[in-house]
């Protein structure tokens, strides 16, 4: 069974792409490369709405507990790039905890700002449309870097991968959009707030899914990854 | 995932090494890694495949995406679950791909009539029949892309995208189907005289 020797094929194919390569930088500094993704967010959502419909801005110690909010949402992201490298998958321990962490911080980051308003029926779905649209215009294009960021690895779990990217997303929004909702009830939280996140979290899964099956078929690869020169060494074969 | 196996620090630094030379491109490094690796990565691949041919394959296919996603992996983290981390990605898309191949490229008929060309004046007389029963004696994992190839005249490109394994894995199942062709042929015509 015993067979070290390298095919013929095999190493003609490496020796012909071999070129000094940069290894990736760590989870937590790809992570911080997002920063400005969450400041966008965390400022832009407010702001955006103060200027489309004139609404006060937030008090400044909501704008603390959102920043606390961006955070965890970075911290979701470091997590999500460390499971898209093979073999530095994440325990079912950690991905538990994390979760945790971060419904916890959500729940507490909105209940401590609780403004529930008495409001028709009407007025409660619109408003829960109005928090799930604004969330996806923003993050949507937000949703873009980290897939990218994760398509440079090879995740082997690549839907758990984006569902974690979609969370990261989501949470990042979740702070600034919080800073200028005015129902702070529990039902629209959940249903708005958390539907928002939900819909993040199941799309960067989708997508990462689709991302890697394409990845598979190959030689696409070879282009996502800057590998042309490897396609092209074995034309010429 | 096989984990990393309990062999020294010292094989653990060596092989840590030898990765961040590769990541130079130092293609001797490559080679080492390879023999180092290759036995315990043909290993993993024996408990979910029983085919011998697909298990080299796979083989070859993690090696290549070794070579793909050598970015990837963060110096002086461990190589070996890097290692097996990737060739769990390769083993994954080998399933889906299995499950997604269209049925009708799943096998073919040799009972039926392959066209077999006369033989060039002085070349050695093959009959037809050879050629069939030596085509049959091929696993069809090798036998499939021989013919789409040397028969039908599909590219490697198309074959690979028709079976759904990659370009290489095609021509290297292929290259294995005619060495394996020219040695039974060849008994068989030494049989005749």
């Amino acid at each position: 069974m015993s067979d070290t020797r390298m095919p013929d094929a095999l190493f003609d194919a490496v020796k012909h792409d071999l070129r000094p390569v940069r290894p990736l930088a760590s989870p937590a500094r790809r992570a911080l490369v997002l920063f400005p993704v969450a400041i966008i967010l965390l400022v832009g959502m407010p702001l955006f709405w103060h200027w489309q419909v004139n609404a006060l801005l937030a008090p400044r110690s909501l704008w603390a507990l959102s920043g606390v909010e961006s955070v965890l949402s970075l911290a979701v992201l470091a997590a999500a790039f460390r499971e898209a490298i093979p073999g530095r998958e994440l325990s079912t321990r950690a991905l538990t905890v994390l979760t945790f962490v971060v419904v916890t911080g959500l729940l507490i980051a909105n209940a401590t700002t609780r403004t529930e308003s008495a409001v028709a029926i009407e007025t409660w779905t619109r408003w829960i449309r109005e928090c799930i649209s604004m969330t996806m215009t923003f993050s949507l294009p937000a949703l873009i870097a980290p897939a990218w960021l994760v398509s440079r690895a090879l995740p082997s779990r690549p839907a758990l991968t984006g569902a974690l990217c979609g969370l990261g997303v989501g949470v990042m929004a979740d702070a600034g959009l919080r800073l200028f909702c005015w129902d702070g009830g529990y039902s629209h939280v959940i249903l708005a707030h958390g539907g928002a996140i939900a819909i993040l979290v199941v799309m960067g899964a989708l997508s990462a899914a689709a991302v890697e099956r394409i990845k598979g078929a190959h030689l696409i690869c070879n282009r996502v990854c800057g590998f042309k020169s490897f396609s092209q060494a074995w034309r010429r074969k | 995932m096989s984990g990393p196996s309990p062999r020294e620090p010292a094989e653990e630094r060596r092989l840590i090494s030898l990765m961040t030379a590769y990541q130079n491109a130092d293609l001797k490094a490559f080679e080492e890694l390879y023999a180092s690796l290759a036995d315990d990565v043909r290993r993993y691949f024996t408990r979910t495949e029983r085919d011998r041919v697909s298990i080299h394959d796979l083989v070859q296919e993690t090696f290549l995406e070794i070579h793909r996603s050598r970015r990837t992996y963060l110096p002086p983290l461990p190589v070996r679950p890097w290692i097996f981390g990737i060739a769990r990605n390769v083993a994954a898309r080998s399933r889906r791909a299995a499950y997604l191949r269209p049925r009708e490229s799943a096998a073919f008929d040799l009972d039926g009539d392959l066209p077999v060309a006369p033989p060039a004046s002085g070349m050695q007389s093959v009959d037809a029949l050879d050629i069939d029963k030596a085509l049959a004696g091929l696993p069809a994992a090798t036998r499939e892309p021989w013919l789409l190839h040397h028969v039908f005249g599909f590219s490697f490109e198309s074959i690979a995208a028709r079976l759904g394994i990659t370009a290489m894995a095609a021509k290297l199942r292929s290259s294995r189907a005619t060495k394996a062709l020219r040695v039974a042929l060849r008994v068989t015509v030494r049989s005749e005289r």
